[in-house]
């Protein structure tokens, strides 16, 4: 009868155990899950803000060029800020072609993307072929001939 | 007797183990709604940004574009009239910066502009979020104003345009 007693109480422990370890691995899952769609929701945010900011300043080059100031040589930089999240820094790539300003961030194996229409009027600037560059490089614009030139 | 109390003592603990349990599966579920708030939060926020950005835009490029508004010109020069429009003002998406995917009203109280690519139909029920500004502007049959008559206008106080209230709105 104690034998049995004793017996059954291991089992529970057993049990017990077991239970406890698929708990925590459970919760590790959902937990990392949670994490990982906060982060992308934060990457999402920072992506906006470099695209509209990106926007605002190629607008800006835009007004100067409508305005017609061409006292002195308009040479304007911005500097593409970089993304970060608590658990990394990952690189991100800006595209701006005739049709959109796109940035594109690798997170975890994935491709987390944001893109607004490019709003620049096609026949204030010259892009013969897309601006691809890197979050945390430069984008420097000159007007020449009458057009914005971004490179 | 020995036994009995054993048992109960048994009990109270799987009865602690069940609470324990289930407070933190209840704390897991929070966890989870919380984050899915901050989700929802999160794309919305981001839409609304997105919308705002446009319509800024949108509304700057309208009441300042060469394309768009009155000019006041001499022999030698033009000079841009902001927030002016002509009978002969041409409103396109394209000028404002207005992306495909958005829809767009501009009207003038009172007055017809010539060419108004900005006329989608705006059921305030049927949208969720939507940019409206709601400012005064000049008019003019033409575009072109003679410089005397604007400075006339500008100095001497002389009403020759005429005020209107203009409406824009912006959608997804």
């Amino acid at each position: 009868m104690i034998k049995s007693n004793k017996a059954q109480g291991s089992v529970e422990i057993l049990i017990g155990i077991f239970f406890i370890i698929f708990f925590i691995y459970i919760f590790n899952i959902l937990a990392a899950n949670t994490v990982e769609t906060l982060e992308i929701n934060k990457i999402k945010e920072q992506e906006q803000e470099i695209v509209l900011s990106l926007s605002d300043f190629l607008y800006s080059g835009v007004n100067v060029l409508e305005e017609g100031y061409n006292i002195i040589a308009y040479d304007a930089t911005y500097r593409i800020p970089l993304i970060m999240v608590p658990s990394q820094n990952p690189t991100c790539t800006v595209t701006i072609d005739k049709f959109d300003i796109s940035i594109v961030t690798e997170y975890n194996d994935r491709n987390v993307s944001y893109s607004i229409a490019n709003i620049i009027p096609q026949d204030s600037y010259n892009l013969s072929s897309p601006i691809v560059t890197n979050c945390g490089s430069e984008l420097s614009c000159t007007i020449d001939t009458g057009k914005l030139e971004c490179s | 007797m020995n036994y009995k109390l054993k048992n109960k003592k048994g009990q109270v603990m799987v009865l602690d183990v069940m609470f324990t349990i289930v407070l933190i599966i209840l704390i897991l579920f929070l966890l989870f709604r919380w984050a899915e708030v901050k989700t929802y939060q999160s794309i919305n926020d981001r839409q609304t940004a997105e919308l705002n950005y446009i319509s800024k835009t949108a509304f700057v490029s309208l009441t300042e574009n060469h394309s768009i508004n009155c000019y006041a010109f001499d022999n030698d020069n033009n000079y841009l009239i902001s927030s002016c429009f002509g009978g002969d003002s041409v409103v396109s998406k394209n000028d404002l910066g207005i992306p495909v995917n958005y829809k767009c009203n501009f009207s003038i109280d009172g007055f017809a502009i010539g060419t108004n690519d900005c006329d989608d139909v705006f059921v305030p029920a049927n949208v969720d979020n939507y940019f409206s500004v709601d400012f005064n502007v000049i008019t003019n049959t033409d575009r072109y104003i003679k410089k005397s008559i604007y400075l006339t206008n500008i100095l001497d106080k002389v009403d020759t345009f005429t005020e209107h209230e203009a409406t824009l709105v912006i959608w997804k």
